[in-house]
């Protein structure tokens, strides 16, 4: 056996009849050949490995089914946040934590926080500039609700009574509380957009005047002019 | 391309790379390629592999008690690639320790072991020791009931030599087996061991460059450079290595895992990865531990470390050291064969059905020995297919609600499935059955019921026994309950001291006659009371109310007397010596008859206790052992996918 494949790999020494020509293309053809199989053979587990290091992190996964009821929000993607109760009348921003089911690799977590939202309720009017450009106008009263991200690097931003604004501690971005951008000290802000809103849907309870607030929960990529949704 | 040369120059001018590639790759072979030779070639492949893919294993590997398991279930059954990356792991472990002895014998049978060579040989031998030890630390990693129980052993055998059990404790980490054990073990095997074998391969290399090959005189072919036929020998050698392992991998869809380390449940099917069941049969032979896992391994390692000084040894010509070494080495290894084919066939020791009832009968010590191992091999089998079962449950648990953080074990203690089961194995399984057709994903085997003495009928009866608990509740038990032929079968009250008391008069002669229709909708009424999820009753409101009716009122034979008469149901209360209906079969109902069979609203009514010989499990049972009782007899979790 092994001398036989011995023959078929090659054995120039007794090959006579073999021209120099040859001999030198099939050693050649033998040095590329073994090149290749050597290399491909080091390929192998490395591909084996990258192909959960890569695509695993873009795979989207089904909730256990005991959470993949719908969980009885309003809308797709919607969260109970908080009641319209919790909200005070004059404006005053209100933090709460985004609670929801989720996986950390190996472990299901249900009921975790996931993030958190700035809510108030509209002391007056708020005109608003959606993303293609168009103005909105918010009512008095209406629920108005941002993310607590900052767009500039991903910290979190927090209320400061004084100033009556949102400062981030990272960077000194600073926002209005409709979440506009603040020029800082007569210089330009870090961050390149004003804090990211959020939608909401209000839901009557069955009685009185308390309703539901449900947001729309996400993350939107830093760093960046445009509102990117981190999907 | 003059760019190219350039860099090409300027890189080797400073670092030498064409010299040290010519000298790696134009190593003289005397006499010429053989694919002989490709076996260290193929072991050192073998092992680059292993550091390939368990550098990707360990980016998703989580060394903790309650991490540990739950990564590799999701390396194995989540990860994109990862059961095909576990099972090249797991099944190049085992080539390597194929390939190690094939390298050793060719190195022997060659006398590449004698003089010059002696350190090579000798640094071959602590590759080969670590190489076991990667295989041991690597075994315990995914903590499932097989590795810890076999890793333990392992670990416990190292108590027995002076000093050992401190060094026991420095390996795993403490007394107990724990967070600790996995970490240390994480690093041994991740870190420690392959530093260790890297060093010692390189040291290895080095001196088998500074040797060269062994070639014998009467190889009469010209001699090669190693480059390129060796390399291709080599190449080639690999590939069909990693297209076996490759192949393995995909036909078993990854590697083994069992269920999680549970430290507090024995398992029988305990045992150590194939090539080391020579070490545990070994082990089997000897009536001192010490001996057989300290003392004779030892020797036969010692044997193995004095090889090359035994070589030495030429009195004669025939008869000299090499062919000593020859020839024990062959023994060895054909008893390392032979015990590793012992222990298997152990495993699988079964006697027939008649030899068996022989046996048992027998007082001969040999057909004693004969059961013996046949109970061995029983209970292997058992906690095997035990194992296969939980694990099949678990994965069905973790479908339905994830891992907690707590880890997979908080899965399996809150099951009623699992725990539920063995509850009732342990505690109601002495005297009640629970006969159960589809014994997929619970553990049954043992408690098929109370074993029938012989010439059993229910006209003779005796009460050894109690009801089939499997169904309790349901419309068809309840229904057998009210059925004349059937309330004395060995199933309902057969068995019981109830045999001979007022229901079963009443459901002789009172429900003999056409009742059929009557006796459905009662146990409909009563099967609504039980509110099971597995006979939801929806579409029967009709028949329920109508057998309620007939449970208060009913007019049966002469008896005329409902069920009441005897029974609480509802409004009517506190009327006579029977259990209480209201609720009947509820997990309410079953806590309180689990609890105390004797409280007034089961078998004790006014001051009287009709209780046959039920337990009050309060006080042998916790609150939460008794949900998870009354949750498997129930069924409430036992199809998730409801």
């Amino acid at each position: 056996m092994s001398e036989h494949l011995d023959n078929e790999v090659g054995d120039e020494a007794g090959d006579e009849a073999e021209s120099a020509v040859g001999t030198e293309r099939r050693s050649f053809i033998l040095e590329a050949s073994t090149g290749l199989l050597g290399v491909c053979l080091g390929v192998g587990p490395v591909i084996a490995g990258l192909w959960g290091f890569v695509f695993d992190p873009f795979r989207k996964r089904e909730l256990p089914s005991k959470y993949n009821t719908g969980s009885g929000d309003v809308k797709e993607g919607h969260y109970l946040v908080a009641t319209t109760d919790s909200l005070p009348e004059d404006g005053t921003p209100q933090r709460f934590e985004v609670i929801s089911d989720k996986y950390d690799a190996w472990n299901f977590i249900p009921r975790q926080p996931i993030g958190s939202v700035y809510l108030r309720k509209l002391p007056e009017d708020l005109e608003i500039v959606l993303e293609d450009g168009s103005k909105k106008v918010l009512k008095k009263g209406e629920i108005d609700c941002l993310q607590t991200t900052c767009p500039h690097a991903g910290c979190s931003v927090s209320y400061d009574g004084n100033t009556n604004a949102l400062l981030c501690p990272c960077h000194n971005s600073e926002f209005e509380l409709s979440g506009a951008k603040r020029t800082v000290g007569g210089k330009d802000n870090p961050s390149p957009r004003s804090l990211d809103r959020l939608d909401t849907v209000i839901k009557p309870i069955a009685d009185g005047d308390n309703m539901e607030i449900y947001v729309e929960f996400m993350e939107f990529y830093t760093g960046i002019h445009e509102k990117n949704p981190v999907s | 391309m003059r760019i190219l040369r350039q860099l090409f120059e300027f890189t080797d001018n400073r670092t030498g790379i064409q010299e040290l590639t010519k000298e790696a790759l134009y190593e003289n072979i005397p006499g010429g390629s053989k694919w002989r030779y490709i076996s260290g070639s193929m072991l050192v492949f073998a092992f680059v592999t292993q550091m390939i893919t368990g550098t990707f294993l360990a980016m998703s590997y989580s060394p903790s008690s309650t991490t540990a398991w739950a990564s590799v279930y999701y390396i194995q059954n989540e990860l994109s690639g990862g059961w095909l990356l576990r099972g090249i792991h797991h099944y190049m472990a085992q080539a390597m320790v194929v390939l190690l002895p094939i390298h050793m014998l060719q190195v022997v049978l060659e006398k590449a072991y004698v003089k010059p060579r002696e350190f090579n040989y000798w640094l071959g031998l602590v590759l080969m020791l670590i190489t076991f030890g990667l295989g041991l630390t690597g075994y315990l990693l995914p903590w499932d009931q097989k590795g810890y129980w076999a890793t333990k052993v392992a670990t416990n055998l190292m108590t027995l030599p002076p000093g050992g059990a401190e060094m026991q404790k420095m390996v795993v980490g403490g007394t107990e087996y724990g967070n600790l054990t996995l970490t240390r073990f994480f690093a041994l095997h991740v870190l420690v061991l392959p530093g260790a074998l890297i060093g010692f391969l390189v040291l290895h290399l080095a001196l088998f460059r500074k040797h060269g090959i062994t070639a014998h005189s009467s190889d009469k072919r010209g001699d090669e450079y190693f480059w390129p036929k060796q390399v291709l020998k080599d190449a080639v050698g690999c590939a069909i290595l990693f297209a076996l392992i490759f192949w393995i991998a995909i036909a078993r869809e990854g590697a083994e895992l069992g269920p999680p380390a549970e430290p507090t449940k024995a398992f029988d099917a305990a045992r150590p990865e194939w090539y080391f069941l020579f070490l545990f049969q070994l082990l089997k032979k000897f009536q001192s531990e010490f001996v057989g896992a300290i003392v004779v391994p030892g020797l036969i390692f010692g044997f193995f470390f004095m090889m090359p000084l035994i070589a030495k040894f030429r009195p004669r010509h025939l008869f000299n050291g090499h062919l000593i070494n020859v020839s024990v080495m062959g023994l060895l290894f054909l008893g390392a064969g032979y015990l590793t084919f012992e222990a298997m066939q152990e495993d699988n020791y079964t006697l027939s059905e008649e030899r068996l009832a022989e046996v048992r009968e027998s007082s001969d010590p040999s057909d004693k020995v004969e059961l013996e191992k046949h109970d061995k091999a029983a209970r292997f089998h058992r906690d095997k297919e035990a194992a296969e079962r939980d694990y099949n449950r678990i994965a069905a648990l973790i479908d339905y609600q994830g891992i907690p953080v707590a880890g997979p074990l908080e899965l399996l203690r809150n099951d009623p499935e699992i725990m539920g089961a063995r509850l009732f194995k342990a505690k109601c399984a002495s005297c009640h059955a629970y006969d159960d057709p589809s014994t997929e994903g619970i553990e049954l085997g043992e408690f098929a019921g109370p074993n029938m003495p012989e010439g059993w009928d229910a006209e003779s009866g005796s009460d050894f026994g109690a009801p089939n608990l499997y169904g309790f509740g349901s419309v068809n038990w309840i229904k057998n309950v009210l059925t004349p032929e059937k309330i004395k079968s060995v199933d309902n009250f057969g068995a019981t001291a109830h045999r001979a008391g007022s229901m079963v008069d009443f459901v002789e002669n009172g429900l003999n006659g056409d009742f059929d229709d009557q006796i459905t909708k009662i146990a409909k009424a009563l099967s609504a009371e039980a509110g099971l999820v597995y006979e939801p009753l929806t579409d029967e409101a009709d028949a329920i109310s109508e057998g309620n009716e007939l449970i208060q009122n009913g007019d049966w034979n002469d008896y005329g007397t409902a069920c009441t008469d005897c029974h609480s149901y509802k409004e009517n209360e506190e009327i006579g010596g029977g259990p209480d209906l209201t609720g009947y079969a509820s997990a309410d109902w079953i806590r309180q008859m689990i609890s105390d069979p004797s409280h007034s609203s089961m078998y004790g009514y006014d001051g009287a206790d009709n209780n046959d010989r039920m337990p009050a499990f309060k006080e042998f049972l916790t609150e939460k052992e008794i949900d998870l009782l009354v949750q498997f007899i129930r069924q409430d979790m036992k199809n998730l996918n409801r």
